[in-house]
């Protein structure tokens, strides 16, 4: 008998699990902007600035893993066939704690209280433990190990020296450890986070998640096994040089710089062959976040400004790239829970509307000529002038409270069609 | 030697490449167009249902025995995209380009990500537990082709 113990391929985990995520991503992102509207100043002109970090935690700790862990539950049966185990109870723990590590983390740097900059890490360190136990089991369990789970594993094994490399620079702030150049190990910190960690999930996600939806061609077999576990190869040949071979040390970076700016332009590449003619909101998103991945890497190849590199990695490719995910996926999961409910229900006089009922196109690409438009005005400062950034700020937060809205006309949406299948 | 993952998942693509002619003939309007390669599409989804719900899952449900198991999954959503079918044959006979282009949108996130659990999990699970139907299962596309 074949042992199949732990494979489901039920469209795991309940709905409310992804739309928690969401939501508090959404409202990360309004309370990220509003720091840009009130200590904007403080962010052009340093970028190290209590401010500049707060805000940099706000969008990677906050945003971006909260979006990152709800796609990533749902993503795990459809790869590996094993859901998480006792994922309600997981994911509350994994929600929370990644919540309040963030809000206290982010508190510690805007006050420079170092109590709060250890409490803040050491229950993020816990959320990030629990979720990486969680998936790892998970996929371990899995019938096939797959290569396409490989990416989405190293991308998260990116997160231990990252999270190590941030405790490090937060015992030294606080004055626990004395170390002479903090310089190399914020390097460290910020190249595991932003360039592993985040670059390689969503680089793995967008791999797989860009053929399924736009009806691309599947991306180069090399490409999509190896360039990845290059940037991985790459970071660790960093970190080693950093401490015994420095003129070594740029070279491994610049590397990652090239495999991405390959990486990006097959991605566009690849949509440009799609075989859906369509253009959505959605793609509108990938293409800005693409474009920005693209600029970043030639202004960091020509060594150009940081503070311009890292407005496009954060804002144009960390920010952009993941709404246009959420507004895939929050609608076909709304379709898909109520069809499964009516299943269950055996209501077979009912009728569950289409994806594009719940998240209207329109209202998508309102919320993109925002965001757009915050990006653009946010070169602008940095280019021409700081004192735009107030506008950037204001414009960042109409944006995010346009996505919180999208999402919660989606909820709502949802609950109606629920109660219509319930009655 | 033949496995059962290649046609089946050429039968995918087949059924994609439909797909995108008939959601593009939505988009221009061309209804009479829409209708021929609806009915040609759903034709083609119905019998690659029928190949997988006839012959393949009986014979891997035998292997695996779990009434609760990725086979029972993989109908339900069977008959999810059946129930899509109908209301794009109505919104095509109605000629409701919005209502229709929300039907396809639905239905090709549905045929995506279940493609994707089949060519992932189920069907390299059919390559080693039933592979002696390998053959059967070609020849069963060439043969209705």
């Amino acid at each position: 008998m074949l042992q199949t113990a732990g494979l489901s391929l039920e469209q795991a985990p309940p709905i409310s699990i992804p739309f928690k995520y969401f939501f508090t991503a959404s409202l990360l992102l309004i309370v990220a902007s509003l720091l840009l509207v009130v200590q904007g100043s403080d962010l052009v002109t340093s970028r190290w600035s209590p401010a500049a970090l707060g805000l940099t935690h706000l969008i990677t700790t906050g945003f971006l893993a909260q979006v990152m862990t709800g796609a990533m539950m749902q993503l795990l049966p459809v790869l590996a066939g094993t859901p998480v185990s006792a994922v309600v109870a997981v994911n509350w723990i994994i929600h929370i704690t990644l919540l309040a590590g963030t809000g206290v983390l982010v508190i510690g740097f805007l006050q420079s209280q170092h109590l709060m900059l250890i409490l803040g890490a050491g229950i993020l360190t816990t959320a990030f433990i629990v979720l990486f136990t969680s998936t790892g089991i998970a996929l371990l369990k899995s019938v096939r190990q797959q290569s396409r789970a490989r990416s989405l594993g190293i991308g998260w094994v990116s997160i231990i020296p990252t999270v190590m490399f941030g405790g490090y620079l937060v015992a030294s702030l606080s004055g626990l450890i004395h170390v002479d150049d903090l310089q190399p190990i914020i390097t460290l910190h910020l190249s595991w986070g932003i360039l592993g960690w985040v670059g390689i999930i969503l680089f793995a996600t967008i791999f797989e998640l860009v053929p399924m939806f736009y009806v691309t061609p599947t991306f180069n077999k090399v490409l999509k096994q190896w360039l990845l576990p290059v940037v991985f190869l790459c970071l660790v040949i960093f970190t080693v040089s950093n401490y015994f071979l420095g003129e070594y040390l740029d070279n491994s970076l610049l590397l990652i710089a090239l495999v991405f700016f390959i990486i990006g332009l097959s991605v566009l590449k690849n949509i440009y062959n799609r075989k859906r003619l369509i253009i959505d909101t959605t793609l509108l998103y990938i293409w800005t976040g693409i474009a920005s991945l693209l600029i970043a890497t030639v202004v960091w190849l020509s060594a150009g400004s940081d503070l311009l590199i890292g407005g496009l990695l954060l804002g144009g490719v960390c920010m952009t790239i993941p709404i246009g995910i959420i507004y895939k996926v929050i609608p076909f999961l709304c379709w898909f829970h109520l069809q499964a409910l009516q299943i269950k229900k055996r209501k077979l006089d009912y009728s569950a509307p289409s994806m594009k009922y719940f998240i209207k196109e329109k209202h998508a690409k309102y919320q993109y000529f925002l965001h757009l438009s915050a990006l653009c005005l946010f070169f602008g400062a940095l280019l021409i002038s700081s004192e735009l950034i107030i506008l950037v700020g204001v414009l960042f937060t109409c944006s995010s409270l346009y996505l919180f809205k999208n999402i919660l006309y989606a909820y709502i949406a949802y609950h109606e069609e629920q109660n219509i299948l319930c009655s | 030697m033949e496995n059962i993952s290649k046609p089946m998942s050429q039968d995918h693509r087949h059924c994609d490449e439909i797909f995108m002619d008939l959601e593009q003939a939505v988009v221009r309007g061309e209804w009479r167009k829409t209708e021929t390669i609806a009915e040609h599409f759903i034709t083609a989804m119905t019998r690659h249902f029928q190949v997988e719900e006839q012959k393949l899952f009986p014979a891997l449900e035998e292997k695996t025995s779990q009434a609760d198991g990725p086979v029972r999954v993989m109908v339900m959503e069977h008959d999810q995209m059946r129930h899509l079918f109908n209301k794009l044959s109505d919104a095509i006979a109605q000629q409701s380009k919005e209502t229709a282009l929300g039907i396809t949108e639905t239905l090709l996130v549905t045929m995506q990500q279940h493609n994707m659990k089949e060519e992932n999990i189920l069907y390299p699970l059919a390559d080693r537990f039933v592979s002696n139907l390998a053959e059967e299962i070609a020849h069963s596309f060439t043969e209705s082709a």
